[in-house]
């Protein structure tokens, strides 16, 4: 993932920066700090070193940004592939420490604490599925509590994780909520043809009063063929979902 | 029959429950580990293939010792025959566009 997200920096930059500057040799530095955002941070990967991989792509995409933006507002490639490696020198160091930090938050605050915030987070999912789904915490709640070959919780690192999927789940069912009532209200009002007539006719009138509002009663009568041909369109849509 | 759409995070769910035994119970956790997918994906479809009548859902009996009790699913019959049919359909889709056809994906055990 982070190496991806390197290699998707660097080349967005180095594209963008050459897009912008227009010069070889700019859109030349811009790739190969795209390169070598990516390249560390495969590289860190390939040594499995977590610490190692977070550093890498600090650095290797601080290189590949700063580089491009220096590229970008005009300046010479040489001095941007020196400023973006200065650059990759402060945030990798940067990236380090707050690694430590972060994982040193993460032991004080220990198994416990992230078992309790991925329930929380299972619990705020099934909040957020509604009313409906009300057997879903149960649910989840199980899920995360009992790995499925022996019976053990899930570690820590793990229920958070799904908790996280659960949150993710919960949004797409609602959106999915939206989506099925609003194709109700759509059937309600294609199943019948004065509503669709009044919701067509509706539309036409929205828009035949914006244009007599900005554009006058010249604007309007231009726009006629306009109008009477999103009308058509909208009749020709409706008969189709019929 | 409903019409569900087979995408292949659908078909990875049930192919987990087509080849389940019938005393072998699937919860949702054991889906998402033999899908290989998340929970935020495989809910949504479990939800989806109950509304179309295909999936049945219930409690595990009683309570067991030191953990909460489980969700389990089971394909309906309703599910396997539209399973079958749907992967017949796809199949022969599949073969008039000339692709090659996948070996047998989650068909009804």
């Amino acid at each position: 993932m982070a190496t991806a997200l390197g290699l998707v920096v660097g080349f967005v930059v180095a594209l963008v920066a050459g897009k912008v500057s227009g010069t070889p040799a700019d859109l030349f530095v811009a790739v190969v700090s795209g390169v070598c955002a990516g390249g560390a941070a495969g590289l860190c990967l390939m040594v499995g070193n977590r610490r190692a991989l977070t550093v890498g792509c600090y650095a290797g995409v601080s290189a590949a940004v700063v580089s491009g933006l220096g590229t970008a507002v005009g300046l010479a490639p040489g001095i941007s592939a020196t400023v973006g490696f200065l650059s990759s020198l402060i945030a990798g160091p940067a990236a380090d420490q707050a690694y430590l930090r972060s994982a040193d938050v993460a032991r004080r605050l220990g198994p416990d604490a992230l078992t309790q915030v991925a329930g929380g987070l299972a619990r705020g999912a099934a909040c957020l599925a509604g009313p409906r789904r009300v057997l879903d915490e149960e649910t989840w709640l199980a899920d995360l509590r009992s790995a499925p070959e022996v019976g053990r919780p899930l570690p820590a690192g793990r229920q958070l994780k799904y908790a996280c999927s659960l949150l993710l789940g919960a949004v797409r069912m609602r959106a999915g909520d939206l989506i099925v009532s609003a194709g109700h209200r759509l059937a309600w009002v294609l199943a019948s043809d004065k509503r669709t007539a009044a919701a067509i006719g509706g539309l036409l009138a929205a828009e035949a009063s914006y244009l007599l509002a900005t554009q006058g009663l010249l604007g309007l009568i231009t726009n006629t063929g306009n109008i009477v041909a999103a009308g058509a369109g909208l009749y020709a849509a409706a008969r189709l979902l019929r | 029959m409903p019409f569900l759409r087979l995408t292949k995070p659908t078909l990875a769910v049930l192919d987990v429950l087509a080849q389940a035994a019938p005393d072998d119970d699937v919860w949702g956790l054991r889906i998402c580990e033999e899908a290989d997918l998340g929970p935020g994906t495989v809910y949504p479809i479990l939800e989806r293939l109950a509304a179309a009548g295909w999936l049945d859902s219930y409690w595990e009996d009683g309570q067991p010792s030191g953990r909460p009790r489980r969700r389990f699913h089971q394909l309906t019959g309703v599910g396997r025959v539209g399973l079958g049919e749907a992967l017949a359909a796809r199949a022969t889709r599949r073969r008039r566009l000339g692709f090659a056809v996948a070996p047998s994906h989650g068909g009804p055990a």
